[in-house]
């Protein structure tokens, strides 16, 4: 069955990896908001055409959080996908990580998908069911020395959704992550350092960096009616690197 | 990779599981390859089935534990379509073996199937993949790769080697040819399984249902097509490997 008509929210969507993500979903005829704190993602989301929309809104505040997925979700006449994209990276010695920091990762990275996950998860069980995709990374399995909080918060989201499987499976909502490798954005392409892409490329065996829309591909799999017996997964898109 | 116009060998492709992964590569446009072993008129019935999508098929008959066997059987499905694109290592066998036991007929066929069946095709079938420049495995396990069935040493065993052979596969090929597997739970209801004992399994699932053939199906069609995914399993298990602890749920 298609995804066409079906409704979206993709969080950190004005940019790489979940812009990418909202032009594929609109590609196949979904309904997709686009969240993002940067206003920009109204003008990208304006560019997908009529089946998009963009709302601005900072995943660190709670109540504007709550109040923009309650109203997005009551705009959209219920959902059928939850993508918690939105994700910040920081890299820095375990021994200089500040509490605020810490702090910082783990509300944007974790605490924010549990704020629209508890929006979201409602609408679901009162309709037929829903996906909700969670985009983990590599580091909650591998992770590299600096990554102490970053890839704490990615292994909180495998776990945090293998528990919301446990507790929306009854109600036919499967709840799975995804562990992207390296993936080159767009603006990444340009920023990077040529010796890291080199490094990073290297990890694969494929021999190449992940490019957005493989991530996009993985999550639009685990949101059709085809995965619907895949539950608490995590999906690993990255070309080898990481086997388990 | 995209499927349509790629030919794929399904091994065990005649009936259950095997026939709907036969026959949703072949609706994404693949010739397939349909191996057997004891079940040539269920082969015969689904080559009619996936040639209904217009798509060739071709059933062969071979004991995948046999490498001469499936030597021909590659050469067969060479010779008709000129090369092999895609690999689903799909055949097994499922028979009790009591442990200990003084009777290996039951763990040598376990091992020649689920074992040594996954290394003679991959092993055949690469060269093609390799001069093709592309190609994709996917070899089929289940949940007793992870977890201990009773009475089924041999059976575990053996799509426990199947996750190894993956990660092997994957990196010996790479970069031309990628290799995953899926991690099949409840999917079609054996012959011996009365209504209490198939309830008690759905019970088991975060879903509380059973899977279906052709959730497994799609699950290895995206791996095939997923580019960027090799070495990797997917569980398409309803959760049931976390459900463990379901009924303290309440």
């Amino acid at each position: 069955m298609s995804l066409a008509g079906r409704a979206a929210i993709v969080t950190g969507a004005a940019r790489g990896i979940g812009l990418t993500l909202a032009r594929r979903l609109v590609d196949r005829g979904m309904r997709v908001t686009l969240l993002d704190r940067d206003p920009a993602v109204q003008a990208r989301a304006e560019s997908l055409g009529s089946l998009a929309r963009g709302r601005v809104v900072d995943l660190r505040d709670i109540d504007e959080t709550r109040a923009v997925a309650e109203a997005t979700i009551e705009e959209m006449d219920g959902l059928w996908l939850l993508v918690n994209n939105a994700g910040v990276f920081e890299k820095t010695p375990l021994l200089e990580i500040d509490p605020s920091a810490w702090d910082s990762m783990m509300e944007i990275n974790v605490r924010s998908m549990v704020l629209l996950i508890q929006a979201a998860a409602p609408s679901m069980i009162a309709g037929d069911g829903g996906r909700i995709v969670n985009q983990a990374s590599m580091a909650a399995k591998l992770g590299t020395p600096g990554e102490a909080h970053y890839a704490a918060s990615k292994a909180a989201v495998v776990a945090l959704s293998r528990i919301a499987a446990h507790e929306f499976g009854p109600h036919q909502i499967t709840v799975n992550s995804v562990c992207p490798g390296y993936v080159l954005t767009e603006m990444g392409a340009d920023t990077r350092d040529p010796r890291q892409i080199a490094e990073w490329t290297a990890t694969s065996p494929l021999g190449r960096l992940a490019t957005p829309d493989d991530i996009a591909a993985a999550v639009e799999f685990l949101a059709s009616d085809e995965a619907g017996y895949i539950t608490g997964e995590s999906l690993n898109v990255s070309g080898g690197a990481c086997t388990w | 990779m995209q499927l349509d116009g790629k030919t794929a060998l399904v091994t065990g492709g005649a009936k259950r599981v095997g026939r709907v992964i036969s026959l949703t590569l072949a609706e994404a446009g693949a010739n397939v390859v349909i191996n057997y072993n004891n079940s040539a008129e269920e082969a015969e019935a689904t080559a009619a089935e996936v040639e209904a999508f217009g798509v060739g098929a071709l059933p062969v008959a071979a004991d995948v534990g046999d490498p001469v066997a499936v030597e021909a059987m590659v050469d067969a499905a060479i010779t008709r379509f000129g090369g092999i694109d895609v690999l689903v290592n799909n055949a097994s066998t499922f028979h009790a073996d009591p442990f200990p036991t003084t009777d290996l007929t039951v763990w040598n066929q376990a091992i020649s199937t689920l074992v040594n069946g996954p290394f003679n095709c991959t092993n055949l079938v690469a060269p093609s993949m390799l001069e093709r420049g592309g190609g994709a495995i996917v070899s089929v396990s289940d949940l007793s790769a992870f977890e201990a069935w009773p009475g089924y040493i041999g059976h575990a065993v053996g799509k426990s080697a199947i996750l190894a052979m993956t990660r092997q596969f994957a990196l010996e090929l790479a970069p031309t040819v990628r290799a995953n597997a899926v991690v099949f739970g409840p999917a079609l209801r054996p012959h011996d399984y009365d209504d209490d004992r198939y309830q008690r399994t759905a019970d088991k699932t975060l879903l509380d249902r059973w899977g279906t053939p052709e959730e497994m199906a799609h699950a290895v069609k995206y791996l095939i097509e997923a580019d960027y995914v090799t070495g990797e399993y997917l569980v398409i298990d309803g959760g049931q490997r976390f459900g463990h602890r379901k009924a303290e749920a309440g």
